[in-house]
């Protein structure tokens, strides 16, 4: 009965099923076919005595093979449709790793507990460039008119009768469609807010080169799940901006945000733990400083961008016995005056 | 990490003793190219650094990269210690700069020999690290007026690392003595402070550095509790190579960190302009970009070679050359920032401008057999380089259901260029964070929702169930209604908008309403100005409690709009029966219907109590003349021109030759003839 309901309702679910006692063994791998899941639940004999823990290990081993680490899974009970939560979490904890669990607890909360999406705007795929997403979700289109789905009381649902129910309901606009249309003609995608300080985004996704669908990815929860976007409560409409930031042309973007601060590799800093990284500078200081006097500008711009390492380099000069050398004077003499 | 774990404040205290001035005995070439050495020349001598130098340049380099993997909440104070202790800058996020630690360590200078060594101790910094770290940072001052009354909960915890040329052992157990002997007072006067913290957690890293060919007098220890608020470890290491290697190291463990080395990446040599080389970059990162590959035990298949000292693992994942720039939307499931190894080495410039200028490459996961695997992504944002991770694993949601065949599907005709344009209007932009804005109410997020709000209250999805929304005549009022608020000349648009719309249906002009209809034509034409009379009215009437001008464009639309048909019935019947009294000449019922009528409708639109004059057609009543009345019955033609030359004269002065026409010919240009004795005539 259980695999008739999901087979009805959660037709997408893969499902598979293990049996356990004091061991367990993998009977069906992970399949959309819920008849050759039925079948072998017939099959099914009595084993000996329980032992969840192993069951659990291998029910995640399992899991982890087949989908890998961050795919989020409902373990289902024989005789039961779900232990209580807190029962579950219990059991789980004392089993299983604490990623998987903590996928499961964001499951059922994204399932259970998160009544309304809305939509804050839109942003361009260029600028939300490939954010790191904690889930994903396929969205579907479902019938909103009930009437379409009635096909009345008493009466037994023909497959004629429910392919016009079908056809039906294929002919009732549907805001999915739409959005997953202009979303895809556009190169877009539209940021949604799940609950405060949590946010996801709704975008086209193609499974092949023929077919796409509407799907739904969340972030992190947090106030700023992506640097490049920061803080979400700061995202605004641009008809408030004084200017179009995305310029008359589409040509701009006001994103991404750069930090205060550069990182290393985006700035000139000097390094000399490796020998090549003080050859080179020193190479640069004396190849310019022989160009002097003619070229003392270019001569000033490389010791002025280097003045910090020059520093360094002073005080090691000055605790070593250097050989005369006229070039290694002029530099200090300049230096001096620095 | 948690919180305040033991990450969030480390205090470097670097000796400046006299005797870290001793050279570390590594020599450094620095005369390298020989061959462009002129004549007389002599060469530069090899140089060598001193235990401080190599002391600074080792912790500048951990200082760089963990700003560069946490640029916020992992902070550094920096101390210098000889005779007394210097800081040389502050536990404040803007204090955390590689920059001005540089420039902080620039004043400082190298140890001065002719310091007094009996005075010079590197236990002056220990002291003050220890003092440093019951001071409260910005974040735990944060995360405690947030807790309010449980704000014993955020912990004090810091790391000291200090860099030294200890002298045996015994000298070691009693730097870690004094250590947690000023653990225990700094607590005691914290705990009677508002600005300060008890130290609940304190980890002591000793680095004693020596000079190479000699031996070490300390031996290595691994961490151990000295007491229940302080652990302590001590590494032996030889300045140079060996402690730069060390402290690599430690910043990784101290903060999650993994290495990747990027192999395969062609670059072009200088001095060989045509070919290319292949070159490998070693990037540091979060350990959790490797965590697919500790899973599922492909650790090892990755590659972990090992570097100069044997201690190090990287992973190794291959360049795959990107083919085109378009722009792909991957599932990632999670973003790291890097820190280069060898931030200043050719080819690791080469690869960070390379990303920082736009371009992303993807990374393949090298396998010994079966087929290829890109399991990671190098992209730029904003100036920051992330380590991508890509979900290469089985996915759930494959081979979803096509869209046309679910609800919604079998409909061709939705507004999607529309809704395109819609979703260009309502993109999203940062706005800077101002103490100003708070006050003045809505976050930008909500007012971007608020505005998708009034935006979409009435908005069809598809093109057949709309009329006004295909005809560009209602553009101007369709775009201002759905503001928050209207301006006197937004209001004056939307009702040029109505007039337009009226003007429309007088001339008949045809409407694109789909006539596919149950049987013939379809909707008549005047059944099509009131569909779209009735749409519009919707259209605005959700928008009325916007504001009072809102309200007055619907006052407008009502007013103007053609009647159901019974109304207009009782108006014409109205009309005809005063006609009956006023005009007993039956003939000319017809034309003076006509005439008020129009008189009438022009009336409506004037008399209405709060619509303006029209702008550009003010009625100039005070300067209409009306011909003179004709004595006896009037003609209809006299009627007819009579009715013309009013609405003429409403609109424009008349030309004054005509007025002063004798017998249909006017002279012009008078003064000309008077000057020139030439006359030009106006036939009319």
């Amino acid at each position: 009965m259980l695999f008739e309901h999901m087979a009805t309702n959660y037709r997408l679910e893969f499902t598979s099923l293990v049996a356990f006692s004091s061991l367990w063994e993998l009977l069906v791998p992970f399949t959309r076919d819920y008849n050759t899941l039925q079948e072998a639940l017939s099959n099914l004999e009595d084993y000996d005595k329980t032992c969840l823990e192993a069951a659990l290990h291998g029910v995640s081993n399992v899991v982890q093979q087949e989908w890998g680490h961050a795919c989020p899974t409902q373990v289902i009970y024989q005789a039961m449709i779900l232990i209580d939560l807190d029962v579950l979490l219990y059991v789980l904890y004392t089993a299983i790793p604490h990623q998987a669990v903590n996928e499961y607890i964001k499951l059922n909360y994204v399932t259970n507990c998160v009544p309304d999406l809305e939509i804050v705007g839109f942003i361009e795929i260029g600028d939300i460039s490939s954010p790191p997403v904690m889930s994903r979700h396929l969205v579907l289109p479902i019938a909103v008119n009930k009437e379409v789905d009635d096909v009345g009381p008493g009466t037994t649902e023909e497959p004629e009768e429910e392919t016009s129910a079908n056809q039906q309901a294929g002919k009732v606009p549907n805001f999915c469609v739409l959005l997953h249309g202009s979303l895809k003609v556009e190169g877009m995608v539209a940021l949604v807010q799940l609950g405060p300080e949590w946010y996801g985004m709704l975008y086209s996704q193609a499974d092949s080169k023929k077919k796409s669908n509407l799907m739904m990815s969340l972030f992190e929860p947090g106030p700023e799940p992506l640097p490049w976007l920061g803080k979400v409560s700061q995202l605004g409409p641009i008809s408030d901006a004084a200017e179009n930031p995305y310029g008359e042309d589409d040509s701009k973007s006001p994103f991404p945000l750069q930090p205060k601060i550069k990182r290393s590799y985006a700035q000139n800093v000097t390094v000399w733990i490796k020998a090549s990284g003080l050859q080179t500078d020193v190479q640069k200081i004396l190849r310019n400083a022989r160009k002097l006097p003619e070229k003392t500008q270019t001569f000033y711009k490389v010791v002025t961008r280097e003045s910090a390492g020059m520093d360094t380099l002073l005080f090691m000069f000055s605790r070593l016995k250097m050989v005369e050398n006229m070039e290694v004077e002029s530099i200090h003499s300049i230096m001096d005056v620095n | 990490m948690k919180m305040f774990s033991v990450s969030h404040k480390t205090a470097f205290v670097v000796d400046h003793c006299p005797y870290m001035a001793e050279s570390s005995r590594q020599q450094v070439e620095c005369d390298v190219l020989t061959k462009s050495r002129g004549q007389g020349m002599i060469p530069l001598a090899p140089v060598s650094k001193s235990l401080w130098t190599c002391a600074v340049e080792c912790s500048m380099e951990y200082c760089r990269i963990l700003y560069d993997v946490y640029p916020l909440k992992k902070l550094i104070n920096y101390i210098v210690s000889d005779s007394e202790f210097h800081i040389l800058n502050s536990w404040r996020q803007e204090d955390q700069s590689t920059h001005e630690l540089m420039s902080a360590l620039a004043a400082v200078g190298p140890p001065n020999p002719q310091e007094d060594p009996e005075c010079c101790s590197v236990l002056h910094g220990l002291v003050a690290a220890v003092e440093s770290l019951c001071k409260i940072t910005e974040y735990q001052h944060e995360a405690r007026t947030t807790l309010m009354d449980t704000a014993d909960r955020v912990a004090n915890r810091g790391r000291i690392i200090c860099l030294t040329n200890a002298k045996s052992d015994t000298h070691v157990r009693m730097l870690e003595d004094c250590v947690q002997e000023t653990i225990l007072e700094q607590n005691k006067m914290a705990a009677g402070s508002d600005r300060l913290m008890p130290i609940q957690q304190c980890e002591l890293v000793l680095v004693h550095i020596f000079p190479q060919g000699e031996d070490t007098l300390v031996s290595d220890r691994p961490k151990k509790e000295v007491s229940s608020l302080l652990t302590s470890e001590v590494h032996s290491v030889r300045a140079g190579r060996h402690l730069a290697t060390k402290l690599n190291i430690l910043v990784q463990q101290h903060f999650d960190l993994a290495s990747t080395t990027i192999t395969n990446i062609p670059m072009k040599e200088e001095q060989h302009a045509n070919t290319s080389a292949n070159y490998d970059v070693e990037l540091l990162h979060h350990r959790d970009a490797h965590l697919e590959f500790f899973k599922s035990g492909d650790l090892h298949m990755a590659g972990s070679t090992s570097r100069d000292s044997g201690l190090k693992e990287t992973v190794t994942l291959k360049w795959c050359t990107p083919r085109t720039n378009s722009v792909e939307l991957h599932y990632c499931t999670g973003a790291y920032r890097i820190s280069p190894t060898d931030v200043n080495s050719r080819p690791s410039s080469c690869l960070t401008n390379f990303l920082l200028n736009g371009r992303s490459v993807l990374l393949e996961q090298p396998r010994k057999s079966g087929s290829k695997v890109i399991s990671h992504m190098l992209s730029s944002h904003g100036g920051e380089i992330f380590l991508h991770v890509l979900n290469s694993t089985r996915s759930t949601l494959e081979d979803p259901p096509s869209i046309s065949e679910g609800c919604g599907g079998r409909v061709t005709d939705y507004r999607i260029t529309d809704f395109g344009e819609f979703m260009r209007e309502n993109r999203l932009t940062p706005v800077p964070e101002s103490p100003d804005a708070e006050a003045s109410g809505k976050p930008p997020a909500e007012k971007a929702k608020a505005q998708l709000e009034r935006y979409t209250r009435y908005w069809p999805m598809i093109i057949s169930q709309t009329t006004i929304f295909n005809m560009q005549a209602v553009v101007p009022l369709a775009n201002l209604i759905v503001k928050e608020s209207l301006s006197e000349e937004d209001l004056l648009t939307c009702q040029k908008t109505v007039y337009n719309l009226v003007d429309m249906e007088r001339k008949n002009d045809p409407l694109p309403i789909s006539t596919v209809g149950s049987r013939g034509k379809g909707p008549k034409r005047d059944e099509q100005y009131r569909i779209m009379w009735n749409e519009l009215e919707t259209l605005v009437k959700t928008h009325v409690a916007g504001s009072e001008r809102h309200q007055r464009v619907l006052d407008c639309i009502i007013a103007c709009r053609s009647k159901p048909p019974e109304e207009e019935e009782r108006k014409k019947r109205g009309r005809k029966r005063e006609d009956k009294e006023d005009k007993p000449d039956l003939m000319l019922k017809g034309a003076v219907e006509r005439v008020k009528e129009e008189q009438r409708e022009s009336e409506v639109i004037k008399d209405s109590p709060d619509s303006p004059e029209p702008l550009n057609k003010k009625p100039r009543l005070e300067e209409i003349q009306l011909p003179e009345k004709a004595k006896g019955p009037v003609s209809l033609l006299t009627m007819w021109t009579n009715r013309i030359t009013v609405a003429n004269s409403r609109k424009h002065q008349e030309f004054a030759g005509r007025i002063s026409s004798v017998n249909n010919k006017a002279e012009l240009y008078q003064h000309l003839k008077d000057e020139n004795g030439c006359v030009i005539m106006y036939c009319m």
